[in-house]
């Protein structure tokens, strides 16, 4: 019911931030939206002596096009995502990403940047980001490096950011040619869920014939970090998106997940379910392919 | 044209306006100066001796104003039912439960309440526990109180009729179980309280109830407070369904702390806590056979049932009564035979959840309906309209049907929802629609306590100055609306528009009143306010009649105006009227209306008698039969219900979608039908959640996993379907105006008609909930190797 | 800025306030405690219910998961902000006319939620309407008539009832 003490700072600079966070000791955590970090602190799980509010610093919220890339702020929220004209049609795995987010309520405050960094495994827009190739941008006070996302979480609620780095932009390569994604999540309840398998996936076809020419599938919450089901895109490279690829994908998929039992799922469940969503994925992500074709 | 000119209506609640700008105060939104805020500490560990307990460090941390365990508390034994005293304000030698109370804390600021209770050292010396059912009726299990044999605190045994012989009858005869887990009340406000202590002695306590009657009863007997020194007053609730029905330990805390440092004393539990807390729903495994007749008639039901609940015995000793009490109908059914067990075990207590111990009995035996009727080639409700019983009759356990449209709700629902044509062509994959109904009382026949109490009073006042009337009441409001019904009943019977009536109820010190639970509150307390209202209308009446002279059959009033009965002689009022105006020089509203109003008629019935106060009450009459337990399930009027729910499954993930329940409930009479029909969707969305997703989860040492509503789930608004509700009215004689219960009976048909509809999508039977997909995906696939199990 | 309690000004229902708070104060704990902005309701403190609903910068969220400090130079709107006196907003007049109120617990969420949907979209579908009130949780209604009256409010927000 109650957050610990902390101290608070709220810089109005990017370099302001960043030299907060060099001065600063493990014991910092950064604050976007509050969703996660202000659960945990309630639930004790979290007890940092300083946070650095992020949200005061202008230029982070932004959706852009530069380069053949779509750039997104690490402040920009779920909801702003699944408003955006240009991530529903160019990215939509990632308007789904950011759809499957809780609640309407949590989506207005929830940031792009908080759910990578907060590294869950069943964060909803980690797959889909990592199908399309999204790249993270973290910045230090000795400058920037890129990091391809899949490569950014370590472990659950591990990444590899320094103590003195935060994440400053997620750029993703705008699709190509006739190329689709999607999202599926398996849920209980239709709202205000914690994914119990999420898979996404997106493909790009041949301009005619329709075979699949490459393809990248993740799913949530069948490992540590979102993993990339790369056997299973594999194998559906070369192949139409028909029904007996489709089903070769799910098979394939059931067995290359590594889910666990816990509170919200059994393992043999997530193992099933993640089968059942690559299928459905794929299909989903085709027809959209399709859609560019014409 | 309505009968009518309040009631029957849809007329708005009366605290509404209060609710939607945020106006209504509930128990957390009370402050009073000087307070001091209560934490409790909780066992952490299933099953304990405590050897030790030192406050030292505790209290002298500063702000911390006082500490108290068994030692200051006292250990004077209580509960639900007398008979069944198991509880303390803290535990003294043993704690039963992860979560039990075993200290609080009364300091400046809930945050150094918290920080005092990591101070208080506790050493416990664990001991072996029981977490389930099972295992508490193990031979030789660890026993949870040293008084219940075997763990068990209650047993019914009933047989009624002879089943053994019935089953040579039989032509066919379907047997099942259903396992069901912990649920809980899951109200969106959780339990506070604010307790403080006049100079002169008197205790009150404001706080989030159902019951202020039984509360203050449990706080005058643990404290040893005389019990007209204690009230108990409630606030605006933000929803109870049972948990809330029962004093709680943090009620008690707050009134000793109040007590010893005579400040006021606040308490709210953390959402943790009201799973903590508990007194929800109990965990049931239900076996049952019911034998069917070649004609089609339910010849038998046996019915075995466990269940425990938790480490107190609460309402359960009720519990396990109503377990199989509302089995005798509403069917036609001649032998019933039932052996029930409740057990206590190391996890949260349960106490009674709106259905009380009714709800998945009813589940298990409309699923088994359903089986018979596909095993006789018979329409599911074609079955079921066989053997409805009608108005009038009594079930096999001496239950009284004094008024009963299961009949017509079982057709309205089955033409409203298009029941023949959707069951005659094949269903779309994964799509399903089945049917159910079920039952319940309009209040229970007995209070909790052995007495010849009053179940109920009220007192109707008429404002001196005349034009408003003032309901005076125990009853408590929760959001049910019996405020609104108390008004309109009132505004009714008086003659005057519903906006003259006001309601101040919830109040120990305004009249008894048992409380809000088993859906007592229109039958009763609504007899109640009507007689008080007849009785200020018979007063006014006489004098107007004395005034007038004539006859005061001869007078009534209407919209709040004086009318003649037909056939009356005129009256001539002006000398009434120049009095009044002669009173009210000056004031511009005067009346100027073609007949005399109430307004003028109140104030001269002041004039001439005084306080013009009216009273009611309501005692049901004996009732029930000989047999022991026969109290429980009795009741003066029992409410009905008939569901028809319509599914998607998807067949590959599992995943229940329902797309549309279709009910029907006999009210009796529908005092406010948006109110009626609020209780039913309400009724509704509790069963679909506890039917597809709620469960209390415990690790291994018995610990709460999902104390929170992220993974305690129940229904968003993307989860409910369209309700399609259907109001059946069948005036029932022992209700006032013939209303009676819809508050619980709507939640009886809601489970059964989920899993009927799931087994005619997928055909697969599920015996346990919730209905999970994982439950849904393994019985798929059992039943596509053939296994010979067909269900989980 | 330290652990302390300092004094910070909120925008709140369209005036400003002086209020005492701590860096780990919630915006919900501000509104109760310090502004006796008791409508605003606390269900479980973790953003699972909704019952802490308020508008910042016109957009619903918990107010239980925003920290006071963050609001500042934001404009908050609770549930006291909406009637004029006691003219109450024609949502709140749905609500009431429609039976979307039982126990009143999620009422004051669920009303700043639906105020704000229908700014966005004065022409919802029942099926939109959930989708938007799906973070508001109701124990009591099973969300019928809190459709409905959302929907009753949009007409007549559009001047059609």
């Amino acid at each position: 019911m109650v957050l610990p003490r902390f101290d608070l700072l709220e810089p109005r600079s990017l370099d302001e931030a960043l030299n907060i966070m060099a001065a600063g000791t493990a014991g910092t955590a950064v604050l976007a939206g509050g969703t996660d970090l202000l659960v945990a602190m309630k639930k004790g799980l979290k007890n940092p002596n300083l946070v650095v509010s992020l949200q005061r610093i202008p230029g982070l919220d932004g959706i852009r096009e530069a380069n053949d890339h779509i750039v997104i702020g690490p402040l920009v929220t779920m909801s702003q995502l699944c408003r955006s004209a240009l991530i529903r049609d160019r990215l939509p795995a990632l308007a789904d990403g950011a759809a499957a987010v809780a609640a309407p309520l949590i989506r207005n405050r929830a940031t792009l940047g908080g759910n990578l960094c907060n590294a869950r495994p069943c964060a909803d827009t980690a797959p889909p980001l990592m199908a399309l190739g999204a790249v993270v941008v973290l910045s230090g006070p000795s400058g920037t490096r890129k990091v391809a996302l899949e490569d950014l979480m370590t472990g659950p609620g591990e990444t590899v950011l320094a103590v003195d780095e935060l994440l400053t932009a997620v750029e993703i390569p705008l699709p190509r040619g006739a190329s689709g994604s999607s999202y599926f999540k398996m849920i209980k309840r239709q709202a205000l869920e914690i994914t119990i398998v999420g898979v996404a996936s997106q493909v790009r076809l041949e301009q005619s014939g329709g075979k699949v020419l490459d393809a990248r599938i993740f799913a949530s919450s069948v490992a540590p970090t979102p993993l990339m089901l790369s056997r299973t895109a594999a194998g559906v490279v070369g192949r139409s998106l028909d029904s007996a690829t489709l089903e070769a994908a799910g098979a394939a998929a059931s067995k290359e997940v590594r889910p666990i039992d816990d509170l919200r799922g059994e393992a043999w469940y997530r193992r099933h379910v993640s089968g059942v969503l690559t299928r459905r994925s794929l299909a989903e992500a085709g027809r959209r392919a399709g859609e560019v074709r014409r | 044209m309505s009968e009518y000119d309040v009631i029957g209506s849809r007329a708005a609640r009366i605290d509404a306006p209060d609710k939607v700008t945020g106006r209504a105060l509930f128990a957390d939104d009370l402050n009073k100066t000087g307070q001091l805020y209560a934490a409790i500490l909780h066992s952490p560990v299933a099953h304990a001796r405590i050897k030790r307990i030192d406050v030292s460090r505790a209290k002298a941390l500063p702000g911390v104003s006082d500490v108290v365990t068994c030692r200051e508390a006292g250990t004077v034994p209580f509960g639900v039912s007398p008979a069944r005293y198991d509880e303390t304000i803290f535990c003294h030698d043993r704690v039963r439960y992860a979560g039990d109370e075993v200290a609080a804390v009364a300091a400046q600021s809930y945050e150094i309440a918290t920080q005092a209770l990591e101070l208080i050292d506790v050493d416990y010396e664990e001991l072996p526990a029981v977490l389930n059912a099972e295992q508490a009726m193990a031979d030789g299990a660890p026993l949870v109180h040293e008084r219940y044999e075997g763990n068990i605190c209650s047993q019914v045994h009933h047989h009624f009729g002879d089943v053994e012989q019935a089953h040579e009858q039989a032509a066919v005869i379907v047997s099942g179980t259903l396992r069901s887990k912990m649920q809980n009340g899951a109200f969106i406000e959780p339990q506070s309280a604010l307790a403080y202590v006049d100079l002169r002695g008197r205790l009150t306590l404001e706080s989030s109830t159902q019951a202020p009657h039984y509360v203050q009863r449990t706080l005058a007997m643990a404290l040893g407070v005389p019990l007209h020194q204690v009230r108990v007053k409630k606030p605006y609730v933000g929803g109870g369904f049972g948990p809330k029905a029962s004093c709680g330990t943090y009620e008690l805390v707050a009134c000793l702390l109040a007590l010893r440092t005579g400040r006021p004393v606040k308490i709210t539990l953390s959402r943790e806590e009201v799973f903590l807390h508990a007194r929800a729903r109990h965990e049931f495994t239900h076996s049952m056979s019911l034998g069917v007749t070649p004609e089609g008639e339910f010849l038998f039901l046996d019915h075995h049932c466990v269940l425990d609940g938790g480490a107190y015995a609460s309402f359960g000793i009720a519990t396990v009564y109503y377990a199989n009490s509302l089995l005798g109908g509403p069917y036609h059914l001649k032998n019933m035979r039932f052996d029930g067990y409740r057990t206590v075990s190391n996890r949260p207590a349960c106490g009674a959840q709106r259905g009380h111990g009714a709800v998945h009995a009813r589940a298990l035996f409309e699923t088994l309906v359903d089986r018979a009727a596909r095993e006789m080639g018979v329409d599911a409700v074609e079955l079921r309209l066989r053997n409805v019983m009608e108005t009038g009759e009594s079930t096999i356990n001496e239950l009284n049907m004094s008024s009963l449209g299961m009949r017509e709700c079982l057709e309205a629902v089955r033409d409203q929802s298009g029941w023949v044509e959707k069951r005659s062509r094949p269903r779309a994959h994964g799509h399903g629609i089945g049917a159910a109904c079920g039952f319940f009382v309009s209040g229970a026949g007995y209070p909790i306590y052995r007495s010849k109490t009053y179940h109920c009073t009220i007192v109707t006042k008429v404002d001196e100055v005349g034009g408003g009337v003032v309901v005076l009441s125990g009853a408590a409001e929760i959001g049910q609306g019996c405020d609104t019904m108390m008004a309109m009943i009132t505004a009714e019977v008086l003659g005057i528009d519903l906006a003259d009536v006001r309601v101040r109820s919830g109040d120990s010190d305004l009249s008894v009143d048992l409380g809000a639970y088993s859906s007592r509150t229109t039958l009763m307390t609504g007899h109640a306010a009507r007689e008080a209202a007849l009785h200020v209308k018979a007063q006014i009446l006489e004098v107007l009649a004395a005034e007038l002279g004539c006859l005061a059959d001869d007078l009534g009033f209407r919209g709040g105006l004086l009318v003649m009965r037909p056939g009356a002689a005129p009256v001539d009022w002006a000398a009434l009227r120049k009095e009044f105006l002669r009173e009210h020089v000056g004031f511009t509203d005067n009346p100027e209306d073609e007949a005399l109003t109430f307004r003028e008629a109140s104030r001269i019935a002041f004039l001439k008698k005084g306080s013009i106060v009216g009273t009611g009450s309501y005692r049901p009459p004996a009732l029930g039969g000989s047999y022991k337990g026969a109290a429980v399930g009795t009741s003066p009027a029992y409410g009905c219900s008939a569901q028809i729910a319509e599914v998607d499954v998807d067949l590959e993930t599992g995943q229940v979608r329902v797309r549309k329940i279709t009910g029907a409930h006999d009210c009796g009479f529908a005092i406010n039908k948006t109110q009626v029909e609020g209780q039913m969707h309400g009724s509704m969305s509790m069963g679909l959640g506890e039917a597809l997703f709620e469960e209390v989860q415990f690790d291994g040492q018995g610990r709460v996993l999902n104390p929170n509503l992220a993974d305690y789930k129940i229904p968003t608004a993307l989860d409910m379907p369209e309700l399609d509700s259907i109001i059946v009215e069948s005036h029932e004689p022992n209700g006032p105006f013939g209303a009676k219960e819809v508050g619980e009976g709507g939640i009886m048909p809601t489970i059964p008609a989920i899993l009927n509809a799931i087994y005619d999508a997928t055909g697969v039977r599920i015996n346990e909930l919730p209905v999970t997909p994982e439950r849904i995906i393994r019985a798929l696939k059992s039943k596509a190797t053939g296994s010979s199990r067909s269900s989980t | 800025m330290s652990t302390h309690n300092r004094i910070i000004v909120l925008s709140v229902n369209g005036r400003d306030h002086e209020v005492m708070v701590e860096p780990r104060t919630t915006l919900l704990g501000a509104l109760r405690e310090g502004l006796q902005l008791t409508g605003t309701k606390h269900g479980c403190g973790e953003g699972d219910c909704g019952a802490c609903t308020v508008l910042l910068d016109g957009e619903p969220v918990n107010s239980c998961l925003v920290l006071a400090v963050e609001a500042v130079d934001h404009e908050v709107v609770t549930i006291e902000g909406l009637a004029r006196g006691n003219r109450l907003h024609p949502i709140q007049q749905a609500f009431i006319d429609c039976g979307a109120v039982q126990c009143g617990f999620c009422t004051p969420g669920m009303i700043l939620t639906s105020f704000a949907f229908l700014e966005r979209n004065p022409r919802p579908t029942a099926e939109e309407v959930r989708q938007a009130i799906c973070g508001n949780l109701c124990r009591c209604t099973g969300y019928q008539k809190i459709v409905e009256a959302v929907l009753d409010a949009a007409q007549r927000l559009r001047g059609e009832s």
